[in-house]
């Protein structure tokens, strides 16, 4: 398997706080990788960093080949990998299908392949009823969802997940499992972060678990999850 | 007497429109206030009579001429001038609003001086777009040029309007005002959006300058005027809100066209910061501003 | 070692360049020039076109001068510095003039907000000020004995403004004029003069802002009241916007309505280049006109200033000669450039500048230290992009005005 992904050694610094430390890891084409760790273990500023929102102090990171470390959060977007928030980010002020067209258009779709796309896309996760609603109209969930088919548009090399199943319907959480699994099926590389613990080990057959900013396990699901050190980061030392 | 002063009113709105939607725009997609804005105008007057005086190009070509001169250094100032405040990373937050106010605003100084420099300090009338008897519109007498200049600002403000609303490229310069970050992750190319609103707004305000210049003869400083104005009507409409700029633009044309007669024309300029008081007591993001904004 | 010889060559290198720059500034001040401080308009928000003109006038006088070898055995040296035509810039370019630059006298003010704020400066560095253009009455009436004026004033211009109301006959009057020292001193004169001399003149006046753009609620507003004549006081670029507007609302100048350009800004270079229709049939108030018969002094500065500047002066380039020209004389007279013997030369001048001869007055009031018969003309200007030469010339100072030869537009 090549690697599709390839993280040497990334750090960052707040101040004095060391957020990330040293983190590395690959991600083969196609891999479906879970990201656990505690609150503040630096999940989610290893994502920022990779989606170009913050400058790595030192490290490297490596998308296809090609550094991407100090790239603009757009130019990594255009590259193929794709970033969805743990705080939904979607234009309030535009339409369900405007919403997608923008998104379309930024990755260089032109105006048809986009509205055909789109369609598609609001098909596949049940929101094709709402394709002239203003997303400001939508519901939490349906928000998290509209953000979600904005980040496939296009199909990217890897679609960076943070906490995609939080606060949100268990309907809907069901319509983006079942998605992430057939698209994952059908080749598509993801980075989960997640709380949710049966659904990551129902949707990831490898997790990286941080803590502390750095890496405390990475492998087989079942196997890190029962690593002692991983379960004394999750639960407490007196456990 | 009233329906007059609201057809000079309207007229003079307008222009006030064309001018105040560039600054909104810019303002909207990257939270910077152009203090050279007005400068701008003057480009667009100065183009737009000197290629006809001196070098005797016909009005056809001088007027466009005249956009695309703003729209040139609209998008000069961009790549050079303010791509530092977000080129890296999401933007240097620390001092950003301290450097645009400090670039733009020596901008402003440098063009000026440089036009002194360049064409003299007097101001130079620019030619008309049509010639003919005026009509009379509720007792105000318009010259077929001002028909003609009030049509033209008319079409590039709903076509500005209607672009942004319903193209593509319109729908990514709403994606990054409404929020950056979530747009760049998204792949929407915020450096070309950028770019093209700086341009954007430079050719419309270059077009307010060319369009006025037979009635307000531009001389190098006659941008500080307009550019007031504009700063008035953005805040009055909503940072941001090409909507607002539309409607704060005319709203303040007809105050001051009306409280110049009905109050006293010494304090014209202070109507429109009246009004100003007023809209941000009752709404404090102005008339069309957003109440709130995604994190 | 080497870095530390390399410190003291560079220390070295920077104590003799210093050196040779105090010498060289010293060296120039000890060459003997007579300083003249020239405060003007050279940046808005004042009427830089007046600035302009004043500037010209003074540079070529100076060259002039200096050519038949300065004054008393020394090159006059202009200090040139810009005022903006503001309060503040006034204040602190006389106080910049005198402080930093040691000038002996200061001149070129074209705007009365600039005199009226230097004139303490010049009471309290005992300086003498020439003003060239300065209208409003509080320059003299504050009384102060180093403050001079060869230029046009309030109560003159006044007086001649309601002369011409009366021998057109008009009834009724709208007077403009701008929010500016010499705008108020005018405004304040006109209804005075007006309620004495002419009550039965119905009169009303408006403050417009010199830095508005459109004047148009005011056009439309004097449109509704048919005045018979307007008066402008309004100086460029303010003034041309309402000329523009008041000509393209039919308001004036037309048959019914006399438009009076009184601010004295239709001989600026750039008149034609902003007005067109709207100055054919205007009159206009000026301090010099080509008919006039000009002293000698007067005939050679137009030439002068037609060969170097290749167009006509207007009439602020002749009040700025003239205050130049008496600053010379009092040099000469007083056999100094010392501020406080100019200062006595100046008061007892007996001149002939380049418009007729200069004396100031001695009496305390609204002449005090002024060119009492400044000379001026009423003018008719009959066609669009008219030479000042070919304008139809009405009144030349206290003659009478020529009534029948005004032409309807």
């Amino acid at each position: 398997m090549s690697a599709l992904i390839a993280v040497e050694n990334l750090t960052k610094r707040f101040g004095s706080l060391v957020a990330v430390d040293g983190v590395s890891f690959t991600i083969g084409d196609g891999e479906l990788v879970g990201f656990l760790g505690p609150n503040g273990s630096g999940k989610t500023t290893v994502l920022n960093m990779m989606s170009g929102l913050l400058r790595p102090d030192a490290g490297r990171i490596a998308l296809d080949g090609t550094d991407v470390g100090g790239m603009a959060a757009d130019s990594i977007a255009r590259a193929g990998m794709i970033r969805m928030f743990q705080l939904t980010r979607v234009y309030t002020e535009m339409t369900v299908i405007e919403n997608l067209l923008t998104a379309g258009f930024a990755l260089g779709l032109g105006k048809r392949e986009a509205t055909e796309r789109a369609d598609e896309v609001l098909d596949d996760l049940k929101l094709l009823a709402y394709r002239e609603a203003f997303a400001s109209d939508l519901s939490g969930g349906q928000q998290k969802l509209l953000e979600f088919a904005c980040c496939f548009m296009k199909a990217p090399k890897i679609a960076l997940l943070d906490e995609p199943f939080a606060a949100i319907h268990p309907t809907m959480r069901q319509v983006l499992a079942d998605y992430v699994r057939r698209t994952n099926a059908a080749g598509q590389a993801y980075i989960l972060v997640s709380h949710d613990m049966p659904i990551v080990i129902d949707l990831c057959p490898r997790v990286v678990c941080l803590a502390a900013g750095s890496v405390l396990a990475d492998g087989p699901t079942d196997q890190v999850l029962r690593e002692p050190a991983v379960i004394e980061a999750y639960l407490g030392p007196n456990h | 007497m009233l329906s007059s002063m609201l057809v000079s009113g309207l007229i003079t709105g307008t222009f006030y429109a064309l001018m105040a939607l560039g600054l909104t725009m810019i303002f909207g997609v990257l939270r910077i206030v152009n203090f050279a804005h007005g400068e701008f105008y003057m480009i667009g007057g100065f183009a737009y009579v000197l290629l006809y005086h001196n070098l005797g190009v016909p009005i056809a070509v001088a007027l466009p001429a005249a956009v695309l001169a703003g729209g040139t250094l609209g998008w000069i100032v961009e790549k050079l001038l303010i791509r530092p405040i977000y080129a890296e990373f999401g933007g240097r937050q620390q001092g950003r609003d301290e450097y645009a106010i400090i670039v733009t605003f020596a901008l402003s100084i440098l063009l000026i001086a440089a036009m002194t420099k360049i064409v003299g300090p007097w101001s130079l009338q620019g030619p008309r777009l049509i010639d003919g008897p005026p009509l009379l519109l509720a007792g105000v007498r318009v010259s077929p040029h001002q028909i003609a200049a009030l049509g033209i600002a008319l079409a590039f403000l709903f076509g500005t309007l209607y672009l942004l609303n319903y193209s593509l490229w319109g729908r990514q310069i709403r994606a990054v005002a409404q929020n950056r970050s979530a747009a760049a992750v998204m792949g929407v190319d915020v450096g070309k959006v950028s770019t093209i609103v700086f341009a954007t707004a430079g050719g419309l305000a270059a077009l307010a300058g060319a369009l006025l210049s037979n009635m307000i003869s531009p001389s190098p400083d006659v941008g500080a005027f307009p550019a007031i104005k504009s700063y008035v009507i953005i805040v009055l409409g909503g940072l941001g809100s090409p909507l607002g700029a539309l409607i704060g633009g005319l709203l303040l044309g007809v105050i001051e066209s009306l409280g110049a007669i009905y109050i006293s024309f010494s304090y014209r300029d202070t109507y429109g910061l009246a009004l100003l008081v007023l809209v941000l007591l009752l709404r404090p993001n102005g008339l069309f501003g957003e109440t709130r904004r995604e994190v | 070692m080497m870095s530390r010889i390399c410190c003291m060559n560079k220390l070295a290198y920077t104590v003799a360049i210093t050196a040779a720059v105090f010498a060289t500034a010293y060296g120039a001040q000890s060459q003997e020039t007579f300083d003249v401080g020239v405060s003007t308009i050279l940046t808005p928000p004042g009427s830089v076109i007046q600035g302009i003109q004043v500037r010209q006038a003074l540079e070529l006088v100076a060259d002039w001068q200096n050519e038949q070898g300065g004054v008393i055995g020394k090159k006059i040296k202009l200090v040139i510095a810009d005022d903006q035509g503001t309060t503040e810039g006034g204040r602190t370019v006389a106080e910049r003039l005198i402080t930093r630059d040691k000038v002996s006298v200061i001149t070129g003010q074209a705007s009365s907000n600039v005199v009226l704020s230097s004139l303490e400066v010049a009471k309290k560095y005992g300086i003498p000020v020439v003003n060239v253009n300065g209208w409003a009455s509080g320059i003299r009436t504050a009384g102060i004995p180093q403050v001079f004026s060869p230029g046009p004033y309030t109560t003159r211009v006044i007086t001649a403004t309601v002369d011409t109301l009366l021998a057109l006959g008009s009834k009724k009057v709208i007077g403009a004029f701008d929010n500016t020292d010499a705008g108020f001193s005018l405004e304040k004169e006109m209804s005075k003069q007006l309620k004495e001399r002419a009550p039965q003149i119905q009169y009303r006046s408006i403050i417009l802002d010199r830095a508005a753009k459109d004047y148009l609620p005011v056009v439309l507003q004097m449109q509704a009241e048919k005045p018979d004549v307007i008066v402008s006081e309004l100086i460029a670029p303010a003034g041309y916007i309402l000329m523009n507007q008041l000509y393209d609302q039919g308001v004036a100048p037309t048959k019914d309505t006399i438009f009076f350009e009184m601010g004295g800004m239709t001989d600026n270079p750039d008149f034609w280049k902003n007005i067109r229709g709207a100055g054919k049939g205007a009159l206009a108030f000026g301090h010099y006109h080509p008919k006039f018969d000009l002293p000698a002094i007067g005939v050679e500065f137009r030439k002068r200033f037609v060969e170097r500047y290749k167009a006509e002066p207007g009439r602020l380039s002749f009040q700025a000669a003239d205050a130049l020209f008496v600053i010379i004389d009092a040099a000469k007279r007083a056999n100094s450039t010392e501020p406080a013997a100019l200062t006595e030369a100046l008061a007892n001048t007996d001149y002939v500048g380049t418009r007729g001869k200069i004396t100031f007055d001695k009496t305390p009031g609204p002449t005090f230290n002024q060119w009492v018969e400044v000379p001026y003309a009423i003018y008719q200007i009959t066609a669009v992009d008219q030479k000042l030469d070919d304008t139809t010339l009405l009144k030349q100072s206290d003659g009478p005005l020529e009534v029948k030869a005004i032409v309807a537009p």
